[in-house]
This record gives C-alpha cells, structure tokens and sequence, in this order.
C-alpha cells in the first residue's frame, strides 16, 4: 500500500514510474515495426550511435539542457541509421555487420569524447555518463513532460499513418507500385525510431533501450494474428513493464530501474512463448497432440472399415493386435479405441472390435471429405 | 608503462579480431556483442566466489552464460516463434540485467562496477601485476597472450574447417567437418577473448575490436588469407596510434583506439582501389560514358537498317530515346565520332564499319 | 465494347543494368489491349526485371514505358502488380480479408483510412477467386495456391485495367492452376490486360494469346500464332531448347 501512496505522492518515483509507463507506450508500438521489418537490432545500434551527439552538443554549448543534449543525440542517431542503410546498400557488408559497425565507430568515438571532457578541470560536466547506463531516479518533471510530448506525436504520427506502414512492412514493392514513396515511409519509421530511442536515453540507457523496443513486440506477436492488436499490446506490455519496474526498483533495495523493467519484460516474453494463445509452445503442443489423436482414431475407423472388407464374412470382430498391424503401433491405442467404443463408434468384444453401424456411417461421409478435400 | 599498455592493447585487438574475421563472414557480427553483454553475470558470480576478478572462475561463469545465450538464440530461431536477429535482441538484454542488478546487490563499493565492466580501462592494467618466470608483468598482459596464443592456435589448425564451414556450410557437412562442433568452437573462443578483453576495452567495444578492423579488411579484398593479414596490422595500427592518442588527449584508451580503428573504416571505405567511393565515383562516369556509347551504338545498329532511320536516328530522336541530358549526349557521340565508330550524314548517324564490329564486341563482352 | 482496341503497354528502347552488366537491352514492344500475354524466356533471361522495370521498381539505364499512351506517373490508378509469392513474409500478422483490403491503399491515398466501401469490395474480391472461406483465416496458413488467390483478389480490389503478375502459377497444384487460370480469363472478359511471367513453355499455348520471348533482349513479340513458333524459341533458348524439344512438340505443333 505504502507503494501506491508513493506512487501518487512521492515526487520521484511518480515522474519515473509516469516517464517509463509513457516510454514504454511509445516503444512497443514502434519496436512491433521495426521487427517486422526484420531490424531486430538497428535500434540498439541507433542507441549507441547517439552517443556522441550528447557528448558534442554539451561540448558545443557548454550546458546541460535535457533538450538540447538530446537533440544531439537525435541528429547523431539519424546520421547512425542513415550510414546503416547506406553500407548495407552500397557494400557486401550485410546489416548485422553494418549495424556493428556503426554500433562500434559512433560509440568509440562517443566515448573517446566522453572520457575527454571528463578529465577537464571544469567539473559541471559530470553525469553526461547516466545517457550510457540510464538512471531513472534523475528524470525531473520537464522531462516526464518531453517524454510524454514525444511519445504522444509518435504514436499520434502511428495512428495517421498506419495503413502505409503496415502496407510497406508486409509487401513494400506493391506498396511502391501504388504510388506510395518509399523513402518517404522509411523516413517517417526512422524518425519515430530514433524519436523514441532519444528520450528512452536518460531513463533506461542506450544498452537497454533495444530491449523495450523488440521484446514486447515478439510478445505481443504471440498472442495475435492481428498487425494492431499486435502493436497495441506490444505497446501496453512495454508502458505496464516500465511501470511495474520502476516501482520494484524503488522497493527497499533501491535495484537499478532500467535492468529491472528488462527483467520484467522477459518475464511477459517467456510467458508469451510458452502460452501464447496463437502461436505460444504449449498451445502448438497440445493443438498437436489433439490433432495426432483425432488423425489415429480415423486411422481405427478406416483399418477396421478395410478389415470388415477384406473378410468374405461380414461382422467379424478383430483384435487389437491385428488393428494395431493396420495403424501402427501407439502407446494411445487403448485409450482411443476406449474412446471410440464410448463414443458408439465401434463395437467391443473381449479384445476385439467391430465398427457399429454409427462408425459405418463415420467412415463413408470421411471418405467424402476426402474427394471434396482434393478437389 | 606506455610501452606495458601498447602491448596489452595490441595483444588485445589481435586476440578478439580473430573470431571476428570469422563471425563477420559468417554474418552474424551481433552475436559478439550479444556474447560480451550476456557474459556478465557469469562475470559477478564468479567474482563473488573469490571476491576477486584474476581467477578462473569468472571465464567458468563467463563463458557457461555465453553458452547459455547462444543455445537460447538457437533454440528460439528453431522454433520459428521469432525471426533472425529477434532472439538475439531478446535474450542478451536480459542476462546483462541479471548481471547488473547483481552487481549492484552484492559487490557495490568493490573494484566490480558496471563503468569498468562496461567501458573498460586500459590504463589501469599495469598497476595489477604477477611475477612470471622470475619477471613482474602485468596480469591482463600474460592473460590477453594466453588467449592470443590460443586463438592463434586454434585458427592455424583449423584454418581449412574454418574456410570451408564459414562459405559453405553445406559443403563443410559433406566433406566430414561438422559446421555445428566449429561454430561452437567460434562461441567458445569468442566468449573467452571478450571475458579476457573486457576489463581493459569494456564489454560495449569488444564488438568494436572483433569486426571494424575486419571489415575494413572485406573492403580491400577477397582473399581470406590477405584479409587476416590485413586485420591484424590494423589492429595492431589502431593499438598504437589509440594508445598514443589517448596519451595525447588524455581520455579513455579504448574509445581512441576504437576511434582510429573507425578512421581507418572510413578510410577505406572511400578510398579502397576496388570498392571505394571515390574509385567507384571516377569509375561510375569513366564506365557509364562507355555504357551510353554502347547502347547508342546498339541503337543504331538496331534501327539504321529499318525504313524509319531518318527520324530513328537523327539527334533529336536519340536525345529523346535516352535519359540523358543534351549535353551529355553530344558528349557520348562526340565520343563515338572521334573515336570512328559513328559518322554523320546530313542529320542521321549512321555506323562505320568498325563501329559495326566494335558494338558486336561490346556486346559479346556484355554477356 | 466495340471500340478499337488501344497499344495497353509500350515499350520503347528499354535497357536496364545492374552495375553496367546489362540485364535488359534495348527492349521494343507493345501489348495491345485485352490480352493475356505470357512473358517467357530462360533463366536469368531478365523476365520478372522486365515487370519491375516497367513499374519503376528497378531504375531503368534508357528507355520509355507507357500506359496507355501515358506515364506510370499519371496511370497509377490502372496498373496493378502481383508479386511472386516468395518475395513478402507469409509470418506477417495479418489475415486474408486484410491483405485484399490493401488494394485499395492506393485510391485512397495517404493517411486516409479503408472503411465499410473497402471491406465489402473486398470480400466480393475474395469471392471472385473462391476464398469468401478463408477471409478470417491467418497468412501463415495459407497453402501455395491460397496464397496466390489472395494475391490476385488484392489486385482486383485495385481495380486496374492492366495487372502484371510475377509467376503466379509458379509452385501451385493443377486444380489451383486451372482456377486461378479461370480468374485470368474472367478478368480478360471484363477487358483487362493481363501481363504474366510464366515458366512453363508447355502450357503457353493454351493459356496465352499473346506472348513475348525474352532474353536479354527482345526475340520476339506478338500474337501466339505468329510469335510462339519453334524458331522464335531456338533463338530464345539458343542450345537450351533443343533439350527439351521433344517434349515442347507434343503441345507446340
């Protein structure tokens, strides 16, 4: 309880809780995109890459306006995403070595910065370091505010244009040919990309920022076949993490927020894949093993159908062993034909059987199935 | 002591270009990354064991993570739950959290912390020292050699396996090496060398010195063996200069070294002699004014015989038939003329005869 | 419909490169309106470039492509395009309905959004190529030929006088081949213009009236009768088609 009051009325932990639930919104619906779109991991390039944008704007203006060193970030993010697709187009170099690439030179130069003015006799420029690793305890209430203007034109820009970007993620070449620009669109992904990416920075750091963009998006993929109510609970699973790991990190233990809400995020992608409604490994399991039942038990039917066939003397019964000779050997079988025989479907004598006239019936309309099937 | 440093960092770049000469070509450059992130908590915990970072067990924690993590990814991409680099991008987030949140559970205010795991500092090396052979040397220098040595070792053995496995997996099978024992190998030297790299580059640049010098290597050549070459002297280049810049300026080392190791990326990729941008700028134009003249020639060729040449193959019509601006086309047939190959006739090119066999040429160059 | 039919596509001098090999060369040829014209060469004989390149989905070195007498530009409305099944990822989270209704992405145009007009044309789409069933159904689970129905629904939802279809009857079974063949030739009725790349000389002449012979350049164009003859494929196929002669007679002559 004392949390919940916390969380209304602690200065603190109510910007961080607020600014990570608004981050996580925004993240979710546009890390569904960028991993449809099979760029898992330029976000986490993009990241690294603004790191020298940071530490250039302070080094430029001399100050620490939020704002403006996140601008810096911004411009050096877009030069990031716009070498990858440049290397990946103009060399043999594939996108997970340009992502690298870019990934290592921006950061390295960013550090080598970074490490420079550190050791400057002017010391104000302390904390340029918490864009590396994030820490959410140092948001103030102007920046819950940009975050919250940022990710409101995202997904407000989402909304508007969802149509051409879902169109352009599934078939971009048809989506060309109706007369939609192509560079257009990648420049509106890009843009809502490294928006996000930016004001992710100060809160969870450029390691970790990749993570609220791609994990609840194969979350979300699990639970749907649908492209919006995918992003929608991609987004909701990233704001509600960010929330719920920013009130564990305040517990006692005073945990870092960033890793935390990662945690909490793999705890609801675990889940996803395990019991995803639509895809989830469980569910393939048991829809399979449903499925290898119901495929046996007609393989029964038909066996004894054959059987009854290939005997001059109608109304045999025939054991379990023959029938098993037919379908193969299953540990099921004593089971399905129990079934079976509940069901009316075959007859039961000791250890033999016979298909009922209901089985009969059974086995004359699959044969049906069978011809429509082909056709 | 600038020397001690040098060395550590050469032996260093040496060491993690090796497996990535290798990752890069077989195309997976992330996983370094992802194998020097998901280390850490192997990291803390064999750390925690001794309270110290200089025995074995911190490579024992490290490199049953990265196995971890490796095994994971290629779980999920079997599975065909999530595609590519998703598994990837999904699981190394959360082992790097488990080691952070461990760190700063149980070794905060202890030479562990996240800044030394993360972005390294050479500079500190010299001062942890061992006594080997009756000299004192630096620990990380005699740690950084050993995996040197070892994964100069394994690549001289398996120089072949390695070739084949990387280009042709399908080939590799047939011929008897098991891709899948030789890709393990590669995770396994490459979790070793970033757990050794780490606490002088940081976890985040290990993926810079495993695959920028390699791959400015694939930008000047083919061959696999000049690509090694070529890598290792320019990790060993970007060491020194890193190191001297550092000095210099007085930052970080491994963002310098990493710097250099950048500029030498850039360098080539505008000016290799075969892929780079200036040569393929000079080229562009050298080649497309052949290829303009060709296709006119083609064009010729293909209509002058027919009824229409007059209005086929008079100026106007050339500078409509093709994209190019007036200018450039007079330039193209001027090129043509001089060279004979074109002659005009009132307002109609016509084809000289060499220029007749010169298109049958280019053409069969063509295909 | 008693007007005389127009040239649907021209195209004039068309060359394209990928760096400075040439894929096209110096292509002419012209499809007049209301056919079913097949696209057939060997290999690497740049038949899916030459769709591409008439769409501007690869930059062209030289040459004019026009609709109609008139520039993609200004006929986006008309033309239609349907990919090979391989090049988009069946995964995608979407269902049958939905991929139809984005066909008409283009008429409405940027930001607008597809409402009830949108949702109905496409389910009447579905029904043209027998999938009304599968409307709910997810990609993923789509077989071969299913896939390449709801391909072809989303370019009837288009509307467009002129479809160019990228190997549509490539890896489907014989019913769905006979169906999909019936779609074409409902579609030729209502005046159309079909362009196809197509694979399998064998069936050319049944399924085609019009035929280009692709390779490389332009070996020939026109209609079947006069254009699909032994000769005109030796020179496609150059040694290539001796091979297989045997087997082509029984269908060709």
């Amino acid at each position: 309880m004392s949390l919940l009051y916390d969380l209304f009325f602690d200065y603190t932990l109510r910007n961080v809780a607020l600014g990570t639930l608004l981050l996580g919104l925004g993240s979710g619906a546009i890390g569904s995109f960028m991993t449809l779109r099979g760029e898992s991991l330029i976000g986490d390039a993009i990241a690294h890459a603004t790191l020298p944008g940071v530490v250039l704007a302070y080094l430029l203006t001399s100050t620490k306006d939020p704002l403006l060193l996140l601008s810096g970030a911004a411009i050096a993010g877009i030069l990031g995403i716009g070498a990858i697709m440049g290397l990946t187009r103009t060399t043999k170099i594939d996108s997970d070595g340009a992502n690298g690439i870019i990934l290592s030179i921006f950061f390295g130069f960013g550090l080598l910065l970074l490490t420079y003015i550190q050791k400057l006799p002017d010391a104000s420029q302390a904390g340029l370091d918490r864009f590396i690793f994030g820490q959410a305890a140092t948001i103030v209430a102007s920046d819950v505010a940009l975050i919250a203007i940022v990710q409101g034109v995202v997904l407000l820009t989402l909304i508007l244009f969802f149509k051409e970007l879902k169109s352009s993620t599934f078939d971009p070449q048809s989506t060309t040919v109706m007369g939609f620009n192509r560079k257009i669109i990648d420049a509106i992904f890009a843009t809502l990309l490294v928006a996000v990416i930016v004001t992710g920075l100060q809160t969870v750091g450029v390691i970790l920022i990749s993570a609220l963009l791609v994990t609840p998006a194969a979350a979300a993929r699990q639970w749907t076949h649908s492209l919006k109510t995918m992003v929608i609970l991609s987004s909701l699973f990233s704001g509600i993490s960010g929330m719920v790991g920013s009130l564990i990190s305040a517990t006692e233990m005073n945990l870092p927020t960033g890793p935390i809400i990662v945690l909490v995020l793999t705890a609801i992608v675990v889940i996803s894949l395990l019991f995803g409604s639509r895809r989830g490994l469980v569910i393939k399991k048991v829809s399979q093993y449903r499925r290898q039942g119901h495929f046996d038990e007609r393989r029964i039917l038909l066996a004894l159908d054959e059987l009854s066939r290939s005997h001059d003397q109608r109304g045999l019964y025939h054991s379990h062993h023959t029938i098993s000779l037919l379908v193969g050997e299953r540990h099921s079988m004593r089971r399905l034909l129990a079934k079976l025989v509940k069901e009316g479907a075959i007859l039961k004598e000791g250890d033999a059987y016979l298909l009922s006239k209901q089985g009969e019936a059974t086995v004359a309309s699959l044969a049906l199935e069978e011809v429509h099937h082909d056709r | 002591m600038t020397a001690e440093i040098i060395i550590i960092a050469t032996l260093a770049s040496l060491a993690c270009a090796i497996p990535g000469i290798f990752l890069l070509l077989k195309r997976m450059a992330l996983i370094s990354d992802a194998i020097s992130h998901s280390i850490l908590p192997g990291i803390v915990i064999g750390f925690l064991f001794r309270q110290s970072l200089n025995t074995p067990y911190p490579i024992v924690g490290a490199v049953l993570f990265a196995m971890v993590m490796v095994i994971t990814v290629e779980a999920l991409n079997r599975s065909a739950l999530v595609k590519g680099d998703t598994a990837i991008a999904i699981v190394f987030p959360p082992l790097f959290s488990i080691g952070v949140v461990l760190v700063s559970l149980y070794a905060n205010n202890v030479h562990l912390d996240t800044d030394a795991v993360l972005l390294g500092e050479l500079a500190f090396a010299p001062f942890d020292r061992m006594m080997l052979f009756g000299h004192s040397l630096p620990k990380s220098l005699v740690k950084m050699a050993i995996i040197l040595v070892m994964n100069l070792t394994i690549m001289l053995l398996l120089f072949k396996e390695l070739k084949v496995s990387t280009f042709d997996p399908v080939l590799s099978r047939s011929l008897g090496f098991s891709p899948s024992l030789l890709h393990y190998l590669l995770m396994f030297i490459t979790s070793v060398t970033a757990v050794g790299a780490f606490d002088s580059v940081g976890a985040i640049l290990v993926l810079a010195f495993m695959i920028t010098p390699t791959a400015t290597a694939l930008l000047l050549t083919n061959s696999l063996l000049v690509m090694v070459l070529i890598t290792f002297a320019i990790s060993s280049a970007s060491s020194l200069l890193g190191v001297l810049l550092a000095i210099r300026i007085d930052s970080g080392i491994s963002g310098a070294i990493t710097t250099i190791m950048g500029l030498f990326f850039i360098t080539a990729y505008l000016f290799s002699p075969t892929v780079g941008v200036v040569t393929k700028i000079r080229n562009k134009q050298r080649i497309a004014l052949e290829y303009a003249l060709s296709i006119v020639l083609y064009h010729l060729l293909h209509h002058c015989e027919e009824d229409d040449m007059e209005t086929e193959c008079s100026y106007g019509h050339l500078r409509l038939q093709f994209n190019y601006s007036p200018r450039y086309m007079r330039k193209v047939v001027h090129t043509g003329v001089r060279r004979g190959l074109i002659e005009q006739i009132g307002e109609v090119f016509h084809l000289t005869e060499s220029g007749k066999e010169t298109h049958v040429d280019t053409f069969r160059l063509h295909h | 419909m008693n007007h005389e039919p127009q040239i649907a596509i021209e195209v004039e001098d068309l060359t394209v490169a990928y760096h400075h090999n040439p894929v096209l060369w110096d292509i002419d040829l012209s499809i007049p309106e209301g056919v079913i014209s097949a696209i057939v060469g060997p290999n690497g004989a740049g038949k899916s470039t030459l769709i591409k390149a008439m769409l501007r989905l690869v930059p062209i070195s030289s040459g004019t492509v026009t609709f109609f007498g008139r520039p993609l530009d200004e006929m986006r409305r008309s033309v239609a395009y349907v990919p090979q099944r391989s090049e988009v990822d069946w995964d995608f989270p979407t269902t049958v309905h939905d991929v139809v209704m984005m066909g008409s992405y283009g008429a409405l145009g940027w930001i607008r959004k597809p409402g009830r007009r949108e949702r109905e044309k496409a389910m009447s789409a579905l029904e043209k190529v027998g999938m009304v069933e599968f409307a709910n159904r997810q990609i993923s689970e789509l077989s071969g030929g299913q896939q390449q129905r709801t391909f072809i629904a989303r370019a009837l939802v288009q509307d467009a006088n002129i479809l160019l279809m990228d190997e549509p009857f490539a890896g489907v079974d014989a019913a769905t081949e006979q169906a999909i063949l019936a779609v074409l030739r409902d579609l030729q009725q209502a005046g159309k213009t079909l362009v196809i790349v197509h694979h399998d000389l064998l069936t050319v002449k049944s399924y085609f009236d019009h035929v280009i012979l692709l390779n490389v350049h332009t070996i020939a164009d026109g209609p079947i009768e006069r254009t699909f003859t032994e000769e005109n494929l030796e020179r496609a196929y150059k040694g290539k088609f001796s091979a297989m002669k045997g087997r082509i007679d029984e269908s060709v002559v």
